[in-house]
């Protein structure tokens, strides 16, 4: 272990009331020379206000084009148990469920090998495990995998999907969230693993418009559960919530549609007016529940701003019935991915390419039919243009 | 085109653009489609390489095929 550093501006970073992570790793550096020197580094790249590491590169294990993140340091002699500090990234379980045994068994691995600390999770989904050096990465794929754990997705490929916990603890999730995130990594592990898009895809599965996921501001693929027959009301418990709350002013009046409305006896609501924000069903859950008719809405181009700027996701299919094995879903994901694979150019997300060719091209490469909730914004011009084929 | 003859095509392919352009899978098998090989059979060409080390995905902004080299920023493990 290279000679103590004094770090007083890292020192400042764990005063005050919050979880500090200058104090984890402090605590990881008892036992690990990589966590140990992180600090030193760290501490250099706040007083010299550049970064000292070096980023990518062809670092990983045998076969896979993604779940490792290269990561050298250009001050290798000062800091040498930084000298390496690859990131490996862990596909975890749907819904974010360990066992204490299995927590224990990764981290033990990672003990071993690396220097301890994590992100748990990291925003791409995975168990995010920082700081190792290339001879350690086979070793750490060779037991990941006896235990039945598999690397996660990066790079230009389908990143990790990742999910709610959906029916496993949510009465409001209307799809089976764990079980389409489960079924959509083995149904595309050649995807995750052997990286060919042109840049990254995400998949992110909440089971209602609660979004757990966040996934219409993360994910290029939303798939968020809804219903399309009408919301079951339980008016006696109506009853109930009237004599706690006001329902017309915290209920009615908030309503983003305004389909309700309540006399002080019962609440109605016309459905068809409803867009499933899923306000008055948070605010009153024993009194309302999603319908009985559940399923998906399919939403497209979410995405931070890296190369432009950020995305919100918008709608593609209004409702999709979602029963395994999801074969409509798979099939229209291959749809899009083939129509991306074609048109991108690097680094260009799927989102992105529907802004740069236009919807109309989307829609005829996928089949999927033009509907009015696709319209996220009033037009910008008057013209209608045809394509050569529609003009008789 | 057979496979094997495939497998040979892109390999030489990257070698042939091995420190002048990063190719990406989807280079690869857009000039493969070229060729007459379907995208499925450049994907099996492709992964039999990397199966075998001949070729390495590596990341850069985005992810390339290569043939495998040692990085010039990689730093001799302490």
């Amino acid at each position: 272990m290279s000679k103590d550093v004094k770090t007083p501006m890292l020192d400042d970073l764990e005063k005050g009331a919050w979880p500090s992570f200058v104090k984890e790793i402090k605590t990881a550096a008892k036992k690990s020379n990589t966590a140990h020197d992180l600090l030193g580094i760290l501490e250099r790249s706040y007083r010299d206000k550049v970064t000292h590491w070096k980023h990518g590169g062809i670092v990983g294990v045998l076969g896979y084009g993604g779940g490792v993140i290269g990561r050298y340091c250009d001050l290798p002699e000062e800091f040498p148990g930084v000298a390496h500090f690859h990131t490996v990234r862990i596909n975890p379980p749907s819904g974010f469920y360990y066992t204490s045994k299995a927590m224990k068994e990764l981290c033990d691995i990672w003990d071993k090998y690396g220097s301890g600390l994590t992100n748990l999770h990291g925003s791409t989904g995975d168990m995010v495990w920082l700081g190792t050096q290339t001879d350690k990465l086979e070793p750490i794929f060779a037991e990941i995998t006896a235990k039945g754990w598999d690397l996660g997705g990066s790079g230009s490929c389908l990143r990790t999907p990742s999910s709610c916990v959906g029916k496993s603890r949510c009465e409001f999730s209307n799809i089976d969230t764990m079980d389409i995130c489960h079924t959509l990594t083995h149904k595309f592990q050649d995807e995750l693993h052997r990286p060919a898009f042109p840049y990254k895809f995400k998949i992110k599965v909440s089971g209602c418009a609660n979004d757990c996921t966040a996934a219409v501001a993360r994910a290029d693929m939303s798939i968020i559960g809804t219903w399309r027959d009408n919301i079951r009301i339980d008016q006696a418990e109506v009853k109930n919530y009237a004599s706690k709350m006001n329902i017309a002013e915290e209920i009615v009046g908030m309503c983003p549609t305004k389909c309700m409305s309540f006399d002080g006896g019962a609440l109605k609501i016309n459905d068809k007016d409803c867009n499933r924000c899923m306000h008055c069903i948070n605010q009153m859950p024993k009194a309302l529940r999603p319908g009985k008719e559940q399923g998906a809405t399919i939403m497209l181009g979410g995405k931070a701003p890296i190369v432009t700027g950020a995305l919100m996701s918008w709608v593609i299919v209004p409702f999709m019935k979602l029963e395994a094995p999801y074969d409509n879903l798979e099939d229209l994901i291959r749809k899009l991915w083939e129509w991306w694979d074609e048109h991108g150019k690097n680094r260009e997300r799927i989102g992105e390419l529907v802004d740069r060719m236009g919807m109309r091209s989307m829609l005829e490469s996928t089949g999927l039919p033009p509907v009015p909730q696709m319209v996220k914004q009033p037009r910008t011009n008057p013209y209608v243009f045809w394509a050569p084929g529609e003009v008789q | 085109m057979d496979a094997q003859e495939l497998t040979k095509k892109v390999y030489e392919l990257v070698e042939k653009n091995q420190g002048k352009k990063k190719m990406k899978a989807g280079d690869i098998t857009k000039a493969m489609e070229a060729e007459g090989a379907s995208r499925d059979e450049v994907k099996a060409a492709i992964r039999e390489l990397v199966d075998g080390g001949k070729l390495v995905y590596s990341y850069f902004g985005g992810s390339f095929i290569e043939i495998p080299h040692t990085e010039g920023s990689a730093n001799p493990q302490s």
